[in-house]
């Protein structure tokens, strides 16, 4: 009923999933101690909750330069802008692969459904022209009047989630018409019964998309690392392809590469293969990419 | 993936955003979660000085002494004038699953003035239960008052939700309600603000 690289992977998930959790503490009410030190440090009178480090409307406001004030004003507007494309040059969208709860939420419930009910997209559809459009779209959106930060906003669904575990039901009590089909996509459609859960993550995230401009912006300058392919070693089972929760694995002319505009260094990958072939390496110094040789000769 | 390909999937990317992001908005200014500004102090004149619409913040005239907003306006989209919630102009969604329970917000009650202000509120939507929400950390629930001064160009915010009765649901005009801000300090009223629930689609 599931892949067997499920038990491979089952201590790396451990891990995985303590990430997440931290995630949570860091970043969501009730707890959100990140969020309360960037709140103290700024004076800030407010409440501290996901909404506070806002993941999407500083990423619409890139295209305002008159809410550049308002994020400096209020700092916590400048981890989705500055501090997380900035990791992800050196060491890849970390936020997205281990912390996000968002996106863990999905993935790991998504493990529980047997994907036989999961649409599968990996090595189909290359997401990352559509969420780079996305993301474009959002800002131009709000030239001609348009809302989509708040309205489709999966954060808020995770917070409103998190809230209700911990007795407070006012956020799922309401249901507008925008907040219920971005949950069905989120959760549901992109979520659940995708495989890998990252649907929402891999086509609509204005976070993830920065970040993976960022880090497919450092393997460029061979800054920092990145998951990589050595295809001398890669036998073309395809094991990593059909575990990689964004799709960011595909085959041409035969041979496997890891998209950085994609990839969000979960390193799942990295646990099922038995060549040691996928690996997270420094970009600097990668060895120049050779056609794979002829199978069996490994 | 060719070239062409890519530019064709990052339009539609671009155009379901645009295009959900217009009909969020057209529910967000009518029916649905609607948001809207509040100025105060509007001089003495029981007059509103708020607009409808996220964005915000909105002033009509401007304090001598205040220079950070223009006279006569500097919001992108929005009117003066009463919050008006169209209940028959829900989504369709809304309108099947939930339609009586009603959430308004103001992340933008704003101090026009040149002095710092605690302000209480005070609404009153046909003697209805009220939820009132807020992410302020300094408000006093019981006596509805904000426990920091709001200095001026600075704001508070404030969500409330509350159901209307189904049996009242089918009028043109459901319900004409208020919302009072005052000086907590002076007890003098700041500014008033009609919020209108109504339904174009009543028989």
């Amino acid at each position: 009923m599931y892949p067997k690289a499920y038990r491979t992977l089952r201590r790396h998930w451990f891990y995985r999933i303590l990430a997440f959790l931290a995630g949570i503490v860091l970043l969501y009410a009730p707890f959100a101690l990140l969020t309360r030190l960037i709140l103290w440090a700024s004076g800030s009178p407010l409440l501290p909750d996901a909404h506070r480090i806002c993941m999407r409307m500083p990423v619409q406001w890139l295209a305002q330069p008159w809410m550049y004030g308002t994020m400096l004003e209020q700092p916590a507007y400048l981890v989705v802008i500055l501090v997380l494309p900035g990791i992800a040059l050196f060491a890849g969208p970390l936020f997205c692969g281990w912390l996000c709860p968002a996106g863990g939420l999905t993935e790991y419930l998504s493990r529980i459904v047997p994907p036989r009910f999961q649409i599968d997209l990996g090595g189909r559809v290359n997401p990352v022209p559509i969420r780079y459009g996305f993301t474009v779209g959002m800002m131009v959106a709000s030239f001609i009047g348009g809302n989509v930060c708040c309205s489709f906003c999966n954060f808020t669904h995770t917070q409103n989630i998190i809230s209700a575990v911990f007795g407070d039901f006012t956020g799922i009590a309401y249901w507008a018409s925008f907040s219920v089909v971005s949950f069905a996509l989120w959760f549901v459609v992109l979520g659940i019964f995708t495989k890998g859960g990252r649907g929402w993550c891999n086509f609509l995230c204005p976070a993830g998309a920065l970040q993976g401009l960022t880090h497919s912006l450092g393997r460029w300058l061979r800054l920092g690392r990145s998951v990589q392919i050595e295809r001398t070693r890669c036998s073309g089972c395809k094991e990593c392809l059909s575990l990689c929760p964004t799709w960011a694995i595909s085959e041409k002319e035969d041979v496997l590469e890891v998209n950085a505009h994609a990839c969000n260094v979960c390193m799942d990958c990295t646990q099922v293969c038995n060549r040691n072939a996928i690996a997270y390496r420094p970009n600097k110094g990668t060895a120049p990419q050779r056609a794979p040789e002829t199978a069996g000769a490994n | 993936m060719k070239t062409t390909v890519k530019w064709a999937l990052a339009l539609l990317g671009l155009a379901f955003a645009v295009g959900f992001g217009l009909w969020a908005q057209s529910l967000f200014v009518k029916s649905e979660l609607v948001h809207f500004s509040v100025n105060f102090p509007s001089d003495g004149r029981a007059e509103t000085m708020s607009c409808c619409d996220l964005g915000g913040p909105w002033s009509r005239d401007r304090d001598p002494e205040w220079n950070d907003y223009a006279a006569g306006g500097v919001l992108a989209y929005g009117e003066e004038g009463a919050v008006v919630i169209d209940v028959g102009q829900q989504g369709l969604l809304k309108r099947f699953l939930q339609p009586n329970y009603i959430s308004i917000s103001t992340h933008w009650l704003r101090n026009v003035g040149t002095q710092p202000r605690q302000i209480r509120l005070a609404m009153e939507m046909c003697g209805w239960d009220l939820e009132w929400v807020t992410f302020e950390r300094d408000w006093d629930e019981v006596a509805k008052i904000s426990t920091r001064f709001i200095e001026p160009g600075d704001g508070y915010n404030m969500d409330w939700f509350f159901t209307i009765p189904a049996k009242e649901r089918n009028q043109t005009t459901i319900c004409e309600g208020q919302l009072d801000v005052y000086d907590a300090e002076t007890d003098d009223l700041l500014t008033e603000l009609p919020i209108k629930i109504v339904n174009s689609t009543a028989n």
